[in-house]
């Protein structure tokens, strides 16, 4: 085997021992000279020695004077999981970074939204106390229902925000649930007493009815807050 | 007939999308409508109601008194019999809750308002 087959190989075969039988005439310094640094070395040994590595299959060629026992160490080509690790690396690294901006952006709208809704419900309130505290007007009572409809089911579309994640969500789900309970006191505030046909004349701001109103929308608001709390980054 | 057969009623299709008040007197698509349109009959039956509440502008609460809470008042039906056949689909589970507490407290909410 020559010396270039054996500088070829280096390329492509693992790190094992190579031991390269070369004439004795060969001189040592026909092999490329390579930086001591360098991983692979060459090593040019007298006749009849054997490399402490050498394989016992080749023990016999110390019998031939001869021959000099080139000892060579060829640099392994990497492996398929030397290139494919950092590769690999590269693709999560990048999946996270996305995925978490993704979320943020996702956290963002849901502020946005709860922000949304809190705006809603302050100007539900604000009809809700007008209608309750002046004349009945009938179409004051349609708007009530329709504004009330309208943050119902807005409130009730803020975990889907999450929800429609499979995995790695915004936000724990069950913390961006608006409490349904407390919508439910807010509604009965609004339309069960004193509403559409029960109305029987303005009332006077202090009564327990506005009060209840007040309260039931001040629930409601620090429920949407502890949302939007959880969204926080 | 047993509360083994099932009737379904959509509000929005088959009643109204923009439910009204609580009575009849009141305008239309009342509480009251709805429940002597859609309610008494199967109940009275022995049949199990299934009421989709979703696609609607909104309820008022009287009106939802007056649907569920009503039926149980007029058929005198046990509060734990009626809650099982009284079955609500929607997605806004302030919704739901309204009315099952509306079915729970029927009994106590006699409206004297009532037409």
């Amino acid at each position: 085997m020559t010396i270039s087959a054996a500088l070829m190989l280096e390329t492509v075969l693992s790190t094992k021992l190579v031991d390269v039988v070369a004439p004795a005439t060969t001189p040592s310094t026909a092999i490329a000279p390579r930086a001591p640094s360098e991983k692979t070395a060459f090593a040019t040994m007298p006749a009849g020695t054997v490399s402490p590595t050498t394989p016992a299959s080749l023990a016999t060629s110390r019998l031939n004077p001869t021959e000099s026992h080139i000892h060579v160490q060829v640099e392994q080509a990497p492996s398929l999981v030397t290139i494919m690790l950092p590769a690999g690396l590269v693709v999560a690294g990048w999946f996270i970074v996305n995925k978490t901006q993704a979320n943020r952006e996702r956290r963002k709208q849901l502020r946005e939204a709860v922000g949304d809704l809190q705006e809603s419900l302050s100007e539900l309130e604000k009809v809700a106390i007008s209608y309750h505290s002046a004349a009945r007007l009938p179409a004051l009572e349609r708007e009530i229902v329709s504004k009330l409809g309208r943050f119902e089911k807005a409130c009730s579309a803020i975990p889907r925000y999450v929800n429609s994640q499979r995995f790695w969500r915004a936000c724990p789900p069950a913390s961006v649930e608006v409490d349904a309970r407390s919508i439910q006191q807010l509604r009965k505030a609004i339309t069960l007493n004193h509403f559409a046909d029960e109305h029987t004349g303005a009332l006077d701001d202090q009564d327990e009815l506005i009060q209840e109103i007040d309260l039931a929308a001040t629930v409601v608001q620090e429920r949407l807050e502890d949302v939007r709390i959880a969204a926080l980054d | 007939m047993t509360a083994n057969e099932l009737v379904r009623v959509n509000v929005a299709k088959q009643f109204s999308k923009l439910p009204g008040a609580r009575y009849i007197r009141l305008g239309p698509n009342s509480g009251e409508l709805f429940r002597k349109q859609f309610l008494l009959e199967p109940l009275r039956e022995g049949k199990t109601v299934i009421v989709e509440l979703d696609g609607v502008r909104g309820y008022g609460s009287s009106f939802l008194e007056e649907a569920f809470g009503g039926a149980v008042r007029e058929l005198n039906l046990d509060v734990e019999d009626a809650l099982r056949r009284l079955k609500i689909e929607t997605r806004i589970e302030s919704w739901r809750l309204d009315v099952d507490e509306y079915i729970r407290t029927a009994k106590d909410n006699r409206n004297p308002a009532a037409a």
